[in-house]
């Protein structure tokens, strides 16, 4: 038992000493606190427009007032509050899509991975029409069909990029598959949903969270595009995509409205998949071990 | 007796790992003469393939050479520059590899496989090396060659893409030829032509060569002299016949148990127990310590053996001769 | 190279263009918004409406309407936009040069940027260059194409006005396009200026979109060039006193390019119908901003012509990259 206590120490140390992982989840954290307490930290409404206070700059420059830290944008609204809430969005974008993307991506992978035949020709194929449709443009119809909406936008983005859990996990699967843990427990004839659930699948796991993290950058990029085009979510929600679109009007004069958003996507983008790197790098070595047993 | 082509002397080559030192090659020790055709013996990971891949410098990454020297006429092959290196490298010393079916560049006809050696080195123009290179594979023994030569490696078997190798590495007249187990992954069959081959084109050029490998059934017709190596140590060097005939360190002897003959009547194959393993942290004394069946009462503790003569010309690496 | 597999494959891609077509066109019904209610005037009578209904054939029911759409365009026929009120693949073909040649442009930057700067990663590991290069992919995959597109437009075009940030040429330029290529068209007429303005248009847009793909190409470079230099064929270059550079780049490189071409090709593919916002941004007129505003006005005949289109050169890129790959890969050529 101590043992076991000695390996996760161990685990978890090699996780906090590679920078990118710690990076990355520092960002995480970030993003998660800034999303749930929102509410509370912000300093002003973030639909509160101030008709006198228009265009202000960050606090630092010339014309900057302190109680607007980032500034304000065309309406008078705190760029600063506008940033937190747009992190609920960001994140619950990021969370839901990613979750349900994952949920229908990994079911069907699985399914096809480990039953092969007729099953798997009919999902790939399913998969190859989907990815023929541009992208950018199947989430664009959507939202033109769904409407505009917080969960439109994640029902858009589930429905936009399950294909990618899906190719990714079915060729694990197929890996796993030959493994002689897995013949062997054919062998003693185990119920193949047993073996699916219980043999494959904490063996995708590894790599399922790297997706995951993937994924969630993604998300939050496929809103900025959806809010950029005005099809997102409503015009009394803060986003950071929607923030940048409207910001990029006054690139001229009031380039804060449209820069300090990008940086947190960026930010945010960029410690997710830093976060997916650090992950890979200390699980892959115990992946390839697992390998050659 | 003039000075011998190649001398390395007491090579050590160690590969840090996380969980120790590897000692792959620990103070070996080999002369080859012109014209002479050495064999080096030993099992896998006994560190032969090391030796003769540090002649070219070309240890795989992680690998140091620690100590030692590599005289090859006269000059000390350690001390050169990369540059220096390349320069000796396919024209002055070549090497053939074991695998036929990876040595050769997938991707590439075999014509410019042959050709950039002799352009590199000899500074042919493109139909001068050609006209050399169809007339090499024509003396190594493959048909049609002005059609093979156009042709992919895939494209041709086993044996043949071996004998591509043989002739890229005679290609520009080496002085030395490392031969690294250049016939293991090949049919039997393939394999008594393929060393006739190796033969008679040494005996042609007067090409020294190293022949690296584990089989010394091998070695009795091919090799003029036979060093035996175990965890990177020789632990045995002697003339073919003298080895074959009078085999005296107890790892020789063991392996010679263990060659299957058809002209004795055997009861079971004799294998050598144990395994050799990776030598890492090794205690100082005699490597094959743990698996000798001649052992003596003080070798446990005696920490090095030197190797010592036992009669002229037959070194033996062990205390039963000290 | 049979003909057996190609007509298997032209099977298969006719296949999933139809069922691209046949989503898209039970998608786009079911969209609220009526582009009929959208052209009519606010007076307009159920009349009125009905017979431009009518018109337009929106009165059949949906299989009916497919078959006529489907009839139609196997002659050729995209329609008749709504909202444009012109003819559908005209306008589609007016479009799709710009963002072919935006794509190609951009594609050819990232292989070149890409090839070069993973293959001196791993010649040079360890150093300066090596980790200014992952830098670089790392921002390149963080940070996507409209992103990027913003911050050059912001920092080349509004705080130092380095480069044109707006339409593919100068407007005093009046072109009479041959292939729609501007590149092309202005060389093709000696008319040199012309060429240098097209050429300053296309960096700063071929730059944004070429800069993630970039970073997928040094990571496809640096792990398939690192599991090549581990062959035993690469061992016998060097035996053979080739110098360091002869070894990466003629033989390592030249077998760590088949799965590159591969990816890239894949991405080329995935790169034409997601030039959307780097064509908004930078007032490309290309395909995408035509695609956009066809969504926003509901306008059926102009989506479905383009998306089809769109999917049709998805599906033809992909082909072309199967038998590139084929073709490069001497094992299969000459098998």
């Amino acid at each position: 038992m101590a043992d076991k206590k000695k390996a996760r120490l161990v685990q978890a140390r090699r996780f906090l000493s590679n920078g990118k992982f710690v990076f990355g989840g520092i960002v995480l954290l970030l993003l998660v606190f800034t999303s749930v307490t929102a509410p509370y930290i912000a300093p002003h409404d973030p639909n509160e427009q101030d008709i006198t206070a228009t265009k202000i700059p960050p606090f630092w420059m010339e014309g900057g007032d302190a109680s607007h830290l980032l500034g304000t944008d065309s309406l008078g609204r705190d760029v600063f509050s506008r940033l937190l809430y747009g992190s609920r969005v960001a994140m619950f974008v990021a969370v839901v899509g990613t979750f349900f993307a994952g949920l229908i991506g990994v079911t069907l992978a699985l399914f096809a991975g480990f039953y092969r035949g007729a099953i798997d020709n009919l999902i790939s194929r399913f998969v190859d029409i989907w990815i023929s449709f541009p992208p950018i443009l199947l989430s664009i119809v959507l939202m033109a069909v769904l409407g505009t909406g917080l969960t439109k936008v994640a029902l858009a983005i589930i429905l936009v990029d399950w294909t990618r859990f899906c190719r990714v996990i079915r060729g694990e699967v197929f890996n796993i598959r030959e493994r002689d843990f897995i013949l062997a427990a054919r062998a003693i004839a185990l119920g193949n949903l047993r073996i699916i659930v219980k043999e494959v699948f904490p063996n995708i796991v590894p790599l399922l969270t790297v997706l995951v993290t993937l994924e969630m950058g993604i998300a939050i990029i496929v809103e900025a595009i959806l809010s950029f085009v005005g099809l997102s979510v409503e015009a009394s929600v803060p986003a950071w995509g929607q923030m940048i679109a409207l910001g990029r009007l006054y690139i001229h004069q009031a380039w804060w409205i449209m820069v300090f958003p990008m940086m947190c996507i960026i930010t945010s983008v960029l410690g997710l998949n830093l976060l997916g790197d650090g992950l890979r790098e200390v699980l892959d070595p115990r992946l390839k071990v697992l390998g050659m047993k | 007796m003039s000075d011998p082509l190649l001398s390395i002397e007491k090579l050590r080559i160690y590969f840090r790992l996380p969980r120790g030192t590897l000692k792959a090659v620990e103070g070996v020790s080999l002369d080859i003469s012109r014209g002479q055709i050495i064999g080096l013996v030993g099992e896998s990971g006994g560190g032969k393939s090391m030796v003769g891949l540090s002649v070219l410098r070309l240890i795989p990454e992680g690998g140091r050479i620690v100590s030692g020297k590599i005289v090859f006429e006269g000059k000390n092959l350690l001390s050169l520059s990369d540059y220096e290196m390349r320069h000796i490298r396919g024209s002055d010393i070549s090497m053939i590899l074991q695998d036929p079916l990876t040595s050769l560049n997938p991707a590439f006809r075999i014509k410019s496989q042959m050709l950039d050696v002799l352009r590199l080195h000899k500074g042919y123009d493109k139909k001068e090396a050609e006209l050399v290179a169809i007339e090499l594979l024509h003396n190594i023994g493959i048909p049609d060659p002005e059609k093979n030569i156009y042709k992919y490696p895939h494209q041709l078997s086993g044996g043949m893409r071996q004998r591509v190798v043989i002739a890229i590495a005679f290609s520009c007249n080496p002085k030395l030829i490392i031969a690294d187990e250049p016939t293991t992954a090949l049919d039997v069959t393939i394999q008594a032509q393929i060393l006739r081959l190796l033969k008679n084109l040494s005996e042609e050029y007067q090409t020294s060569v190293l022949f690296i490998t584990h089989d010394l059934g091998i070695v009795a017709n091919l090799c003029d002299r036979v060093a035996v190596i175990y965890a990177g140590e020789i632990v045995e060097a002697a003339h073919t016949r003298e080895l074959f005939l009078n085999p005296k360190h107890p790892y020789t002897r063991a392996l010679f148990r263990s060659i299957p003959r058809h002209d004795r009547k055997q009861e079971q194959f004799q294998s050598i127990e144990g395994m050799m393993g990776i030598p890492i942290d090794w205690p100082d004394r005699c490597k094959f310590y743990p698996r000798c069946t001649e052992k003596l009462d003080t070798c446990e503790h005696t920490e090095s053996v030197d190797f010592l003569a036992y009669s002229p010309d037959h070194l033996v690496r062990c205390l039963k001769y000290q | 190279m049979n003909l057996k597999y190609i007509f298997k494959r032209l099977l298969y891609m006719a296949s999933t263009l139809f069922g691209v077509s046949i989503i898209t066109f039970f998608i786009l019904r079911v969209i609220p918004g009526n582009p009929i209610v959208m052209m009519l005037p606010p007076q307009a009578t159920q009349q009125d409406i009905l017979e431009l209904k009518a018109q337009y054939g929106f009165d059949k029911p949906i299989p009916v309407q497919y078959g006529i759409w489907l009839k139609n365009v196997v002659q050729g026929d995209f329609g008749v936009s709504i909202h444009m009120k012109q003819n559908v693949m005209e306008l589609i073909m007016e479009r799709l040069p710009a963002t072919l040649e935006l794509v190609l442009v951009a594609t050819g930057i990232a292989l070149l940027l890409g090839i070069f700067i993973g293959t001196v990663s791993i010649m040079k590991k360890d150093t300066i260059v090596d980790k200014l290069g992952s830098l670089v992919a790392v921002l390149g995959l963080s940070i996507p194409d409209f992103l990027w597109g913003l911050l050059f437009v912001l920092f080349l075009g509004v705080f130092w006005h380095f480069l044109p940030i707006s339409g593919r040429i100068a407007s005093m330029y009046t072109l009479e396009t041959i292939t729609g290529f501007f590149l092309v068209d202005t060389l093709l007429r000696f008319d040199f200026k012309g060429f240098y303005s097209a050429f300053l248009h296309l960096i700063l847009p071929a730059f944004s979109l070429a800069l993630p793909l970039t970073a997928i190409v040094i990571r496809v470079i640096k792990s398939s060039l690192l599991e090549v230099i581990k062959e035993d064929y690469i061992l016998l270059a060097r035996v053979k006193g080739l110098s360091e550079k002869a070894v990466v780049f003629i033989h390592s490189l030249r077998n760590a390019l088949i799965p590159t071409t591969t990816i890239v090709g894949v991405q080329f593919g995935f790169l034409m119908g997601g030039t959307v916002l780097v064509e908004i941004i930078y007032s490309w007129p290309g395909l995408g901003k035509l695609a956009v505003t066809a969504i926003i006005t509901r306008d059926l005949p102009l989506i479905q012509g383009v998306v089809l289109v769109l999917a049709l050169i998805f599906v033809i890129v992909n082909l072309v990259v199967d038998l590139l790959y084929t073709f490069m890969n001497p094992k299969i050529r000459y098998g």
